[in-house]
């Protein structure tokens, strides 16, 4: 395995000057890639002066912020149909995609973006049409930038495995690939031991037409598609975000096939460090939230080294 | 060794949201003590509400606030001159006392006092009367609250080994005087073949203007019988720059079995700066983004903590 493993932590939640100390206890545990997560690349977008920041904390501290996310939700989602926003969004994902460029990222994670089909009835054929006219303005974009967009599986309808394999196989393009998220590809996988009237709601919910369907095989559908992914566990049931090993996800099963994934680029963390209640229900961490050093911990358990 | 050591964080710089993050992240290395600083209880003095919040926490989280420091400065040490603030000084020292015993400190460390000698250039003899009495008002509240008044050595004329041991002496009848013992001070006073005088931080030839810097040894042996508490940081022999042990010059393998030996020791401390780059005691020894929890855990478990 040589990607390298970028350590998730939620920057947008300590002041300015907390955060050298917060990187020298990763970089402690011999951790220098941090993952750019979507708030921080939001506050780059809005105001670049944080990009400076990013950027002068990056060198000051010898660390790299890659594996980074797109800012998300329904004004950013590449299904957005508001033609008033969509220039605007696109223009927004150009200036990010730089932005991943000038911090060394290799990826750029996207969201399809459930919130169209889930709260505005578009129907998936549509929504499909939205998606790919983005995606055909922003590729050319990323191969210039040498950045993959990365689309990642959700929990809907519109971002099942299958959904992204016709994207991935409609463009067929270098610089398009998938951000295999460990925790939603559990929320929709069968188990035996599952009992369909404990989905979440949020779950059940995003599927309209069709209605919930699960997806067994996944990582296997969008294997040799993944270039970076975003490990994290949960109960099987709501979007939990909990450390592996706090859930039901069969680590020993998966991780041989994440390690043989053969477009990977960069791994990462996407452990929620909240505790208590959360959106989607009860979050597993302890009182207080994951320490780092559990979160490297278990990351190394997972077989991952540095 | 059984006394526990207390861990030192600079809690007061933190917003009230990171206090469980923190609390989470020494808990998982298996500590749940921590020093109940000067800012900190000088806080709860002030504000009922801060005294609730850290009851709350410590009751969620299962932390102890421990081996208070007692707020200090020229407001508030033991030979403060000014006749009208003494009361007031006292009373809040009775109070901070009071709630260091509900949170189950079994020492209260206090300083003599430097600023009337070194910036005031008031003479040692016409201080030393103030001190003495604050101590005979204060040591009756401490033996009815169950807490030993612990009194530091420092680095000047007012607190050298020698004062602090001449002071604690003349209350050889109360079980509640004893001596906090900090080795950085005692480090910055005393002689060594390698040390060159001209190299002492600027401060020191300030503090000693009267006859010029005067070096201690054996500030350990003069004090050992009287020691409760300990504060343990290092430096470079020059400068006050509470580093990580092992980081300055301290000679740690000849200092802590004595350190362990004290008959009467009740709680050590640390008492490290976590802070990088150049403070008021000169260019710290941290490395960049300044300490982190995890070489803190270490280093003293490497002292002989466990």
């Amino acid at each position: 395995m040589t990607a390298p493993l970028a350590f998730y932590f939620n920057w947008n939640t300590i002041p300015d000057e907390l955060h050298p100390r917060v990187i020298r206890e990763f970089l402690d545990h011999g951790i220098e890639d941090l993952v750019f997560i979507n708030p921080v690349m939001e506050s780059v977008l809005a105001n670049p002066s944080r990009k400076d920041f990013y950027l002068g904390l990056a060198e000051r501290m010898g660390v790299r912020f890659i594996g980074m996310h797109s800012p998300y939700g329904k004004t950013f989602d590449l299904s957005l149909i508001e033609p008033d926003r969509k220039p605007l969004m696109i223009q927004d994902h150009v200036k990010a995609l730089e932005t991943c460029a000038e911090f060394g990222s290799k990826t750029y994670t996207m969201h399809l973006g459930t919130y169209p089909y889930a709260a505005q009835n578009v129907k998936l054929e549509q929504l499909r049409e939205h998606i790919v006219e983005a995606l055909e303005k922003l590729l050319p974009e990323a191969e210039r930038l040498g950045v993959v967009i990365a689309i990642e599986n959700g929990f809907s309808a519109n971002d099942s495995a299958e959904e992204l394999l016709y994207y991935i196989n409609h463009f067929n393009h270098p610089y398009l690939g998938v951000c295999y998220d460990t925790g939603h590809a559990h929320i929709v996988t069968p188990y035996p031991w599952k009992k369909r009237e404990k989905y979440h709601p949020h779950v059940i919910n995003n599927w309209i037409e069709p209605a919930f369907q699960e997806c067994p095989n996944s990582i296997d559908l969008l294997q040799p598609h993944i270039v970076t992914c975003h490990i994290h566990d949960n109960s099987g049931y709501a979007d939990q975000h909990g450390m592996p090993f706090d859930g039901t996800l069969p680590w020993e099963d998966l991780m041989p096939k994440l390690f043989n994934c053969p477009r990977m680029l960069e791994y990462q963390t996407e452990v929620s460090y909240t505790e208590g209640k959360i959106w989607c229900g009860e979050a597993l961490s302890n009182r207080g939230g994951y320490s780092i050093n559990h979160h490297v911990q278990v990351f190394r358990k997972l077989g991952f080294s540095w | 060794m059984t006394a526990p050591l207390c861990y030192n964080y600079p809690w007061h710089a933190l917003p009230d949201s990171l206090y469980p993050r923190v609390a989470r992240e020494y808990l998982d290395y298996g500590v749940d003590t921590f020093v109940f600083s000067d800012p900190l209880i000088k806080a709860c003095i002030a504000d009922p509400e801060r005294l609730s919040f850290l009851r709350c926490f410590t009751r969620r989280m299962g932390v102890k606030f421990v081996a208070t420091h007692s707020p200090f400065g020229s407001t508030y040490d033991l030979n403060i001159p000014e006749a009208e603030r003494r009361p007031v000084m006292l009373k809040d020292h009775v109070r901070a006392m009071a709630i260091s015993a509900e949170f189950g400190a079994k020492t209260y460390t206090m300083h003599v006092g430097a600023y009337h000698h070194c910036t005031k250039h008031i003479p040692v003899q016409d201080l030393r009367p103030n001190a003495i009495a604050s101590l005979e008002y204060l040591l009756p509240y401490a033996e009815k609250l169950g807490i030993v008044i612990a009194v530091e050595n420092s680095f000047e004329p007012t607190n050298s080994a020698k004062e602090v041991y001449d002071l604690v002496k003349q209350f050889d009848s109360s079980p509640a005087i004893g001596v906090c013992y900090d080795t950085g001070h005692a480090h910055f006073m005393a002689p060594y073949p390698w040390k060159k005088r001209e190299k002492y931080a600027s401060y020191q030839n300030n503090s000693w203007w009267e006859n010029g810097i005067i070096e201690e040894a054996n500030a350990l042996e003069t004090l050992q019988d009287y020691v409760v508490t300990t504060h343990i940081h290092d430096n470079t022999g020059y400068s006050d720059l509470h580093s990580m042990p092992f980081d300055g010059t301290i000679d740690w393998d000849e200092l802590m079995p004595k350190l362990f030996n004290c008959p009467r020791i009740l709680e050590h401390q640390t008492e490290i700066n976590f802070s990088d780059g150049s403070g008021w005691a000169g260019q710290a020894l941290a490395p960049t983004g300044g300490y982190s929890i995890k070489s803190q855990v270490e280093t003293f478990r490497k002292l002989g903590f466990n």
